[in-house]
């Protein structure tokens, strides 16, 4: 069926009229037409309303991040949002490769492990009598823990955890080990690459952690409790 | 053969004396991995039968490679799952020796008897 428009013969008026085969029931297609227009405006004008919140919300999430003394939950942002906010040149680091690929923002971390390559050097005198020497990769899987979890933290959560002593631990382990004045956590890297990290932690108080995580793993849990400070 | 010294029961007042390696040592103390099991138990000397001189002095490698702590014994004891056992060793002539049993490999273990033992004989420089 075909329709179209004409102007209104009167020159008085801007409207405009259908015009269609006399069988038609014009009245009713017209009325039909109007009632899908206005369902069209009201979905526009609700996307309009729903984006304004949107920017309303990131602006208040935004300055509850930037207001240190709000609570660590309050200050969770999206991953979108704060990762937009980082500097082009961390963004693109987004997927850690290496500990040597940490930002300046987490040199603190970086530090911290170089310091610790002495571990799988030592020999002789330097190691007490009965123990087993440390390995390199033993030591390449705490680091990479280590690295991957401070950048999660830092991606994800907008947080910078304090970095930890890289230390020996018993048997060929490895332990990252934080002593601060609001709480301790060790967290030990076995020798077997396939056996689980077990870690404790708590305030010194009543807030304490304990399990094991994978070692290729990162683990909100001791990242919420790293950061919680 | 018989030990000529018997098995005694040590109060929590009492002190244990252990040796550390300096490959336990770091900045601001001792490192959690000097708390192991070594064979049977993590051994230490009753302050009763022996000093922390007298501890590091037993060392079979160079004595100036060692520090010494101690612990309270009572303190050890309030450590989950470690038993205080005085084992007088005959063989190396040693009557203060005595082993704190109970695994260690958790974490938890580790944490909690760090936080009791006191540097009394630090490493040499």
């Amino acid at each position: 069926m075909a329709l179209s428009l004409r102007r209104d013969a009167s020159e008085a008026s801007d409207d405009y009229v259908v015009v269609g085969p006399d069988s038609v029931d014009l009245t009713s297609i017209v009325a039909d037409l109007a009632n899908r227009v206005k369902r069209m405006e009201s979905t526009v004008a609700g996307e309009v309303s729903r984006s304004d919140q949107q920017e309303s919300k990131l602006r208040d999430i935004d300055a509850l991040v930037k207001d240190a003394t709000a609570p660590y939950y309050t200050k969770q942002r999206s991953s979108a949002t704060h990762f937009l906010d980082l500097p082009r040149r961390t963004r693109k680091k987004k997927h850690l490769s290496s500990f040597e690929d940490l930002p300046d923002e987490l040199q603190d971390i970086r530090h911290a492990i170089v310091a610790s390559r002495y571990i799988f050097t030592l020999s002789g005198d330097d190691l007490e009598e009965g123990a087993s020497p440390y390995t390199e990769s033993t030591w390449k899987r705490a680091v990479d823990f280590l690295a991957k979890n401070a950048w999660w933290a830092f991606v994800d959560l907008g947080c910078r955890i304090d970095a930890p002593k890289v230390l020996p631990g018993p048997h060929g382990s490895i332990d990252l080990h934080w002593d601060v004045p609001a709480y301790e956590l060790l967290i030990n890297i076995p020798e077997a690459a396939d056996a689980p990290a077990g870690f404790y932690g708590d305030d010194r108080g009543k807030v304490s952690i304990e399990g094991t995580v994978k070692q290729d793993s990162v683990n909100n849990g001791l990242l919420f409790f790293l950061t919680r400070t | 053969m018989m030990s000529p010294w018997p098995e005694e029961t040590i109060p929590d007042a009492d002190r244990l004396f252990m040796r550390v390696h300096k490959m336990w040592k770091r900045d601001d103390g001792i490192s959690p991995g000097a708390f192991q099991n070594h064979n049977s138990g993590m051994s230490t000397d009753w302050s009763k039968y022996s000093t922390a001189e007298a501890t590091r002095a037993r060392a079979t490698k160079l004595e100036l490679l060692y520090a010494v702590i101690q612990m309270r014994v009572g303190d050890v004891r309030m450590v989950p799952n470690q038993v205080v056992r005085h084992t007088p060793d005959v063989a190396r002539n040693n009557r203060a020796h005595t082993d704190v049993i109970g695994d260690k490999k958790k974490e938890k273990i580790r944490v909690k008897l760090r936080r009791i033992a006191v540097l009394v004989l630090p490493w040499e420089p």
